[in-house]
């Protein structure tokens, strides 16, 4: 009867366990995601094709992005638009698009003021161990 | 000379009165403004020339009962004008692409909104402000939302709640695939897209489940159980999850997109109906119906981690292109303004939600808003070009740029005539009669008249009909009275509720009815074209609201109508929209129906 009751026990705990764990659990950014946030590392406006390195992560990623001919750069001013050619590397940026035929195409990139909440938001949760795209916080 | 010089004194004097009241009048700005203040263009603006009329963002919110599309802006909260659609309006998303929250990425070219009394997408030019294009949908179907545009924006995909269908039109032409969604009963409701173009989602109130579709070849892929009848469904900016409201479980549920399986859900409050994510998919803000509050669930901790009260009885929500604000749009305002008339006002609350604000979390306006409003979105206002002051032409010569990317209007339509943009006013009534009575005290039922006229009483109460089943035949002249005999008990518990009574479609214009406490309202109607054309309540009652349905079959000689039998070519033809002069202007129906090549339409 003993042994029952601690296998009992051990269930439940194997399955308190279980439910605890974080079932949404990512290495960081994945190449079909499609939207990436990070500072621009290269630009190159004769291509129009430019780098990115994410932010926010435990391990931060490098990812290479082309633009679709409907791309368009907001300014973190709100609705003022801006030329592809204008973007400096290491500006803070987000990039709405995904991935076809090899290259991950952009639709949008929208440039970010360091005091943005969302920002602030992110970088104190990055110091606290919690990274923007779920990775397995240890 | 004397009456000269005192009189150039006086004139002086007065002068220099008036310099001195403008000085006050611009110095009055030079006081130190609070955090506060300077959220408020009012205060913060230093000459009053300036007379700042100007929002950085306009929200359109498709505006139910009154058949408009509302223009208002944010954060003034003014509303700038209707855009005239149909009969009961419920979800659009902007032309571009889906990239994105729910506000997408925008090209400024147009909106498609939904009309679920008439059954019709209808493409609202925003650069005119006008009504341009009307999808007929194939019938029998039902649309309820029409929220979820593939990501190169070439294709919407909408719902067929009233007959279980799902729906993918070509937005070129108004070619469709329409594919059936057992087992009934069966109510596609919310629709969302993925971002990487491979998936439709959908809740489905009768299944308790998010369906699944592939987006090209469109077909149905599997259900995913959630919480008890899901309602508003949206994905993530970067195509992560799928956050859905599961209605009576008060919970939101979090499906996993590459594993298409729940990950997690997260009690929020009673009542979740909608939800919004920020730009960058960090938070999600979910409109909670029966906890009147705004709850915001961090998306990357998987924690409710705050609540917002609101002032009542939220429904659709919206949030501002840059995150800032947050729109509650809410379907009771019991107390809050001046009575105008039976039907009870609906009202906008605007909600800081700027975290480094000091007026995070807190109304910060609240309008009262004509008809009953579904779905908001979001458009910084610089996508709205002018054209009023001599630019017209460009309009249709030139088009506008947006930073790199030139868009242009050249989508030859009519004829291949790209420079005719049409202006088309969809009826909101046509070919009936609808008025008042005192409270008719008469059985529920179908009676035929004297004078041949098929009498239907109807009682309305949350959440239901009596009868839920009409038969009348084709041909027959027909007086519908409407009664609303709710308690105000329950969940709702307000006096505000009313019910609404409109059979989709054809007898949608006909009917669209609204019964008050203490009245009955009618409508007549001849049943011109056979089928079966479900009836609900356009008039938001409380979390069963969609539930509230009821069937009205328009029989043929010698036999019953259904969803396989009826006229459903001739009123797949939508004609009873719009006046004959205007018909160029309407595309789709059943003659495109299923003329999709699937498999060949690519999404991205």
């Amino acid at each position: 009867m003993k042994g029952v009751k601690l296998f009992a026990a051990a269930l439940i705990a194997a399955f308190g366990i279980a439910a605890s764990s974080p079932a949404w659990a990512y290495d960081g950014s994945l190449p079909d995601d499609t939207m990436y946030i990070g500072d621009v590392t290269k630009v190159d406006a004769k291509s129009k094709t430019m780098e990115i390195k994410t932010r926010f992560e435990k391990t931060p990623k490098t990812f290479n992005i082309s633009l679709q001919p409907e791309c368009y750069v907001h300014t973190a001013k709100r609705g003022e638009f801006s030329k592809f050619a204008d973007l400096k590397a290491g500006t803070l940026v987000s990039v709405y698009g995904w991935q076809k035929d090899g290259k991950w195409m952009a639709r949008r990139i929208a440039t970010w003021d360091p005091n943005d909440y969302l920002i602030k938001r992110l970088e104190e949760d990055a110091k606290a161990g919690v990274y923007f795209k779920s990775e397995n916080v240890e | 000379m004397k009456k000269v010089f005192l009189s150039f004194i006086a004139i002086s004097a007065f002068i220099a009165g008036l310099i001195g009241v403008s000085f006050k009048t611009a110095n009055a700005y030079d006081v130190q403004l609070t955090e506060q203040d300077k959220r408020d263009w009012q205060v913060t603006e230093k000459e009053l020339t300036d007379a700042p009329l100007r929002d950085y963002a306009v929200l359109y919110d498709a505006g139910g009962t009154d058949g408009a599309i509302g223009v208002i802006g944010i954060p003034s909260m003014r509303t700038f004008r209707h855009i005239l659609c149909g009969v009961d309006l419920h979800n659009f998303p902007f032309s571009g692409s889906n990239a994105g929250n729910n506000n997408g990425s925008p090209d400024g070219k147009y909106l498609y909104v939904s009309d679920k009394g008439a059954d019709t997408v209808v493409e609202v030019n925003l650069q005119t402000g006008l009504s341009e294009r009307l999808f007929a949908l194939p019938k029998p179907f039902g649309v309820h939302h029409s929220a979820a545009l593939s990501p190169n924006g070439k294709y919407l995909f909408a719902t067929g709640e009233l007959t279980g269908k799902m729906l993918k039109l070509r937005l070129n032409d108004g070619a469709t695939t329409v594919i059936d969604i057992p087992p009934a009963p069966s109510a596609p409701d919310y629709p969302d897209t993925s971002k990487d173009g491979k998936y439709v989602f959908s809740g489905n109130y009768y299944h308790s489940a998010v369906m699944v579709f592939s987006q090209d070849p469109f077909k149905f892929i599997k259900e995913i159980p959630v919480g008890k009848n899901p309602h508003g469904t949206n994905v993530r900016p970067d195509n992560r999850f799928v956050t859905t409201c599961d209605k009576l479980s008060a919970t939101l549920s979090i499906i996993d997109i590459r594993k298409l399986k729940v990950a997690k859900v997260i009690p929020v409050g009673a009542g979740p109906l909608h939800n919004q994510h920020d730009n960058l998919g960090k938070y999600d803000y979910i409109s909670c119906f029966v906890s009147d509050s705004t709850s915001k669930v961090d998306l990357t901790r998987l924690q409710l981690v705050d609540e917002f009260p609101v002032h009542y009885r939220v429904g659709h929500n919206s949030i501002a292109p840059d995150n800032a604000f947050y729109v509650s749009q809410n379907k009771f305002s019991t107390g809050l303004f001046n009575p105008t008339g039976m039907i009870f006002p609906v009202n906008f609350e605007l909600q800081d939600i700027d975290e480094t604000s000091k007026t995070y979390g807190k109304t910060v306006k609240l309008i009262p808003v004509d008809g009953e409003p579904h779905e908001g979105r979001q458009i910084f206002s610089s996508y709205i070009q002018t054209w009023n002051e001599g630019q017209g032409a460009d309009l249709f010569e030139k088009g506008y740029d947006l930073g790199d990317y030139h868009v242009s209007f050249d989508d030859p339509r009519y004829g291949g005539n790209a420079k005719k943009r049409p202006m088309i006013e969809p009826v909101g009534l046509a070919g009936g009669k609808r008025y008042f009575i005192p409270r008719d005290t008469g059985k529920p039922g179908v009676v035929k008249t004297e004078d041949g006229v098929y009498e239907v009483r109807v009682k309305g109460f949350s959440y239901g009909y009596v009868p839920r089943f009409i038969h009348v035949p084709k041909g027959a002249k027909v007086r519908v009275i409407y009664t609303n005999i709710d308690k105000a008990a329950g969940l709702t518990k307000n006096p505000d509720v009313t019910m609404g009574f409109t059979v989709y479609g054809h007898y949608g214009p006909k009917t669209s009815i609204e019964a008050v406490r203490g009245m009955s309202a009618v409508a007549e109607f001849e049943a011109t074209y056979a089928g079966e054309y479900e009836y609900y309540c356009q008039q938001f009652c409380g979390p069963l609201h969609l539930e509230m349905r009821g069937t009205f079959f328009v029989d043929p000689p010698n036999g019953q109508a259904s969803l396989a039998v009826g006229d459903y070519d001739k009123v797949s033809e939508q004609e009873i929209m719009l006046a004959p002069e205007e018909r160029e202007f309407i595309v789709g129906g059943n003659k495109l129906r299923n003329t999709l090549k699937e498999g060949s339409e690519p999404v991205i």
